[in-house]
Order: structure tokens, then sequence, then C-alpha cells
């Protein structure tokens, strides 16, 4: 298992969209930045109360796990659309366990570069507000916890696109899964009556993350049932990714 | 060794391998042929446990490749040669499928420099000819340093150095007792390489047997250029043999002139060897009786287009050199010399002919 990792790990850092996509996540700072700066505009024009800045990850953070799921997903498609994938099953003993070690590396380095990201967005965003009383500091506890838990989110979306790229074996089938997703909450909630609307809304990754971290009106659930639903969206992932990679000839 | 029993798959409707039973031993170069669509790559994938037979069983060392404690060094195979990422560098593709094994990086450089890539090794795949993609697939087979490779169509896109390299080392790698299966489409390589050779057609057997014993059962005679054509063709056919002359080889269209009565079946392999022809290869050991086919292959009768191709440029060689070409089957070369010489007729050329395994996989296949 420990080989396979470094195996995997190996393929991951020398895919290139491994990079595209670590490149592309630094858009969610420049649009924190933007949406800091507008927000800090309209408070020194208009006065407070208007819309806080707070840690400034609110203000992108639909962007982070559909970028982390693209990880995942051509941590996996692209063995699948060039057929690498006879290759790779051909050298190793139970195909599951190829699964697991790539949802543990995808999970690694999403979690680290989510890790990293939240830390430049929330920084980036302190830096645009300057002291206004609109941004938010880590003397405040949920604060630090807010931006300390965009690391699980990622790792969550990073296995959650690896899980549907196995079952779908299509890039193109798995990015579009992967944005259509995480909107249906969104869409839902518009149709859905009252504890249901609430409920739905709160199933989304960033959402979630925030509830993890106990932020106040973040969500309909507390600290452990959000771990435990997105602890359950990786068990979703892989379940059904396992048997597809066991039960389908390659 | 590999063993398969009663294999058979079907995709939807399709039957790609029925009932297919073959053993592929160790020390031994084992060739698969067929044509395109018979069933090759679908049972090397079966073999590998890429896709998941029907019914039949397929095993390797006696276990399924599932079963096998150390696949790598069990088992090296080659599918697709364009079947890689190609952002990769040669040596980062390697080295993440030798982790997956356990197996070091002076591993990893010692196949490069065997398949002859140490120089693109940090290079991206993408930029591959053919032949460079070919060889990586190799070094990818030979990583683990296993017992049992499976090859398809491996010699595809390599240039004459590459092919012989090739050979030598499958030839070497069978020598030093390992079990080795390939396929290609490349009739003349393989004759070079294969010990041995399965044949199937339509998902099926049609053929287990030596390449040597192939050959032999399809025999095509002794090929004789005589200034006295016709005096030493009247002994020769005294002496049982059947005479062509090459003009008659020559022509595509003609049906072939009606042959003597006292030859009935030159190409019989019981006949060959009771004329001495390497009895112990007159039937093959591994050959099914049913299958087999010499008893409705007519030489003369069937022209295969191969055979005639060839038979045109000896005879017009033949031409050039002046003296007339004899194609003489069910006679040893040495008993036509005998004759000839008997017989005071000079012999300026005196060739035994084999069939190609083109010809013979033609016929065989069909
Ligand atoms: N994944 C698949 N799905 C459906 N049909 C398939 C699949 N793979 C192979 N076949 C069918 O099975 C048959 C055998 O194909 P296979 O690739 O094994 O032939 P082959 O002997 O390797 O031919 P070639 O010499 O062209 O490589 C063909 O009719 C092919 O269309
Ligand atoms: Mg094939």
């Amino acid at each position: 298992m420990i080989d396979l990792v470094a195996s995997e790990w190996l393929k991951l850092r020398s895919l290139r969209a491994t990079y595209y996509v670590l490149a592309a996540t630094l858009s969610a700072v420049v649009l924190t930045g933007f949406a800091a700066y507008s927000i800090s505009r309209y408070f020194d024009t208009h006065g407070p109360g208007g819309d806080a800045v707070g840690t400034g990850l609110g203000l992108s953070a639909d962007l982070p796990p559909v970028l982390f799921g693209m990880l995942g997903v051509f941590a996996i498609s692209g063995e699948y659309t060039t057929g690498m994938i006879r290759l790779t099953l051909t050298t190793i003993r139970s195909r599951w366990t190829l699964l697991l070690a790539k949802a543990a590396v995808v999970a690694a380095m999403a979690a680290v570069a989510g890790q990293a990201l939240a830390f430049a967005t929330y920084f980036t965003a302190q830096a645009v507000v300057a002291g206004r009383p609109i941004g938010a500091s880590f003397a405040e506890h949920t604060a630090l916890t807010e931006v300390l838990t965009s690391g699980a989110g990622a790792a969550v979306a990073g296995v959650l696109g690896l899980g549907l790229a196995t079952v779908l074996r299509s890039t193109p089938g798995a990015l579009i899964a992967l944005v259509v997703l995480p909107l249906a909450p969104t869409v839902l909630e518009r149709f859905l009556p009252a504890p249901w609307n609430d409920w739905v809304s709160s199933l989304t990754i960033p959402s979630l993350t925030r509830q993890l971290a106990a932020v106040p009106d973040a969500g309909a659930f507390g600290p452990a049932t959000a771990a435990t639903v997105l602890v359950g969206y990786v068990v979703l992932s892989l379940l059904p990714a396992t048997v597809a990679i066991n039960h389908r000839d390659a | 060794m590999i063993e398969v029993t009663e294999l058979t798959k079907r995709y939807g409707s399709t039957r790609a391998v029925s009932g297919l039973t073959f053993r592929v031993e160790p020390g031994q170069v084992t060739g698969f042929l067929g044509h395109n669509g018979a069933g090759k790559s679908t049972t090397m994938r079966m073999i590998l446990g890429l896709h998941r037979p029907t019914s039949g069983t397929a095993l390797i060392n006696g276990v399924r490749k599932q079963d096998l404690r150390d696949p790598m060094r069990e088992v090296g195979a080659l599918l697709d040669a364009a079947e890689v990422q190609g952002g990769r560098t040669a040596f980062a593709h390697l080295q993440a499928l030798a982790y997956a094994g356990g197996i070091g990086r002076r591993r990893v450089v010692e196949v490069l420099e065997e398949v002859g890539l140490a120089g693109a090794a940090r290079k991206r795949i993408a930029g591959f000819s053919q032949g460079m993609r070919q060889r990586l697939g190799i070094a990818a087979a030979l990583l683990g340093d296993p017992g049992v490779l499976i090859l398809d169509e491996p010699v595809n896109g390599l240039d004459p150095d590459g092919i012989r390299w090739l050979r030598t080392l499958l030839r070497s790698l069978a020598g030093e007792g390992r079990t080795v299966l390939l396929s290609s489409h490349l009739m003349t390589e393989m004759s070079l390489t294969a010990d041995r050779l399965i044949i199937i057609g339509r998902g099926r057997l049609i053929e287990e047997s030596t390449t040597a014993d192939l050959l032999a059962r399809f025999q095509s005679g002794v090929l004789v250029r005589s200034p006295h054509a016709a005096r030493l063709s009247r002994a020769l056919e005294a002496a049982g043999a059947t005479i062509r002359s090459a003009h008659d080889a020559q022509a595509v269209e003609k049906p072939a002139p009606a042959r003597p009565t006292n030859t009935a079946a030159p190409t019989h392999p019981s006949q060959s060897s009771r004329l001495g022809e390497e009895p112990a290869h007159a039937r093959p050991a591994g050959t099914k009786a049913a299958t087999h086919p010499s008893q409705d292959f007519r030489l003369s009768e069937e022209p295969v287009p191969g055979r005639l191709v060839a038979a045109g440029i000896e005879a017009r060689a033949a031409r050039d050199a002046g003296g007339e070409e004899l194609l003489v089957t069910g006679l040893t070369a040495a008993a036509i010399g005998d004759i000839a010489l008997a017989h005071g007729c000079a012999v300026h050329e005196l060739v035994p002919r084999r069939t190609s395994l083109e010809e013979a996989f033609m016929e065989i296949a069909k």
C-alpha cells in the first residue's frame, strides 16, 4: 500500500493538469481581493451597514471545491482516456487499493493546497480591508477555525472528483458532474419548503466546512453533523467507484 | 506458464473468444497468431485479469492474475504502447510503475538502457515516435524482471535494429526459462522468433504446434534448374515426384495442369516421412487430427498469392540465368541430386523451398 501511494504520488506530481488546477485556484485569491476591495469602497462611502468581508473565504467559497474536484478527476480520468489504466492494473494486486492510494494522494495534495489557498485568501482579504472594522482577525476563534477547516473541504472535493471520474470514466462527463452537483443544492433550496431548504443549502462543501468550524449562521448543522456529512461524501464517492473499478472490464 | 482453459468472452452479442484452450510453456517463445479481430488481444486481456471471462479460466503460474502475490515480478505485459499518458517523462512513467511494485530506481535506469531509451529518459513521452513508445512499453514489461511476458504486437513500429534486438532479447529470456507469449502479424519475424505457435480464428483454436512442425507440414518441394529439364523431369517423375515447371507456377490465372495419378497427395506429411524428410517432425504431437489441414490442402490446385509471387521471381531469375526451372515435390533435394547424377543431367540449382509461415498461416487460418 505504501508502494502504491508512492507510485500515485509521483503520477500526480508528474501530471501537468495538476499544476494547471493548482494555478487556477489562485483565481480565488484574486476574486476575493476584488470583492474585498469593492466592499471596502462601499464602507468608505456609505459607512457601516453594508456587507462585511469577514475572513474573506466566503467571497470565493464556491470556487475551490470545483477546482479541487478537478484535481481528483484528472488523477484518474487521464488513465482511462489514454488506456494506461490497463498497464497500471497489470502491475497491482487488487484494484481497490489503487483507488484508495489515489484517494490518499489527491486528498493530501488538496488538503495542503486548499489550506494554503485559504490562508492566502484570508491574508489577501485582510490586507485589502486594511484595518476597517469589516474584516476578521485570528484573535476571534471562529476566524481561525474557518480558515483551518478549508483544507478538509478541499480534500473531500478532491475525493469526490476522483470518485466521479472513476465511475464515469470520462473527463468531460466528470467535469460536468462536478459543476452540476455543487450547484444542485443551491437550485433545490429555492423550491423546497421551510426546514428542508435550510438543510439542503447546508449540504454544500463550503457551507459544511463553515459549519464544521462552528461559524455562526453558517447553516443548519453543528460541527459533529457537518463532519459526519463530509465523511459521508467521501464514503459515497469511494464506494460506487470501488464497485465500478472492481467489476468492470478495464 | 500460462494455462487457458475453455476460455470464452462475449461482448454483448459478439463472441470474441470461444472455448479457447491452450498452454504456454516456459523456456520457449510462443507466437500467438490470428487475423484481425480473431481474439488475441481479448485473450491476453483475460489472462492479465483485465477483462473478466464469460466462462473458463486463464491462469498464470497456476493462479489467476488477481491472485498473484507479486504481480510485477511474475508477469510483465505490453498491451498497446500507445496507451500511455504523454505528459510524463519516460523516466517518471517507469518510476511510477516501479514504485507500485516496490522496484528501485536502479532497475528503471537499467531497463531504459536495455531498450535503448537512456538518452530520452528525461523527455516527455508525447514527443516519442511510435518505435520509441514501443520500446518504452517493452521497458515497462521488463521492469519487474518477470518470469512470464505477454506482449501484444511488440514489433510494430520497431526499426530493423529494434526488431532484431527484440528477437534476441525474447529468445534469451525464453532461454533463461521464462514464459514468453507474443502476438504479431509479421510472419517472417514470427517464424524467426517463435518456437511454438498458437493460431486462433474467430475466437477458436485452429492450430497449436511447434513452428518447425508447422512449416514442415507445408514443405513445398525443391526448385531444380537444369539445362536438361525435360529428361530430368521424366526421371524424377519415374521416381515418384510431382513436377511443375516454373512457367506453370508463374501463371496466376491459369489452373494448374493435371497431376500424374501416381502422386496423389504430395504434401501429405506421412509421405514426406516415407521419403526420409525429417520423420520426427512429420506428425506434430500437439496437432489435433480434426484440424489437420494437409488432407484437403492441394498445393497446385489452390495457389497462394505469396507463393506465386515468389515462384514468379524465381522463374524470372531462372530465365535470366538460362536453363529451365522445375518445382519438384515428393523427393528430397538429396534424392533429386542422386537421380540427376544417375541420368547424367547437369543441375545448376537445387534449392529446397520451405513454405513461408505467411503462406502456411494463410492456408490454415482462412
Ligand atoms: N471492449 C470490447 N467491446 C466490445 N467488443 C470487443 C472489445 N474488445 C474486442 N472486441 C471484439 O472482439 C473481437 C476480438 O478482438 P481482439 O481485439 O481480441 O482481436 P485481435 O485478435 O487482437 O485483433 P488484431 O489483430 O486486430 O489486434 C473483435 O470482434 C472485437 O470487435
Ligand atoms: Mg489485438
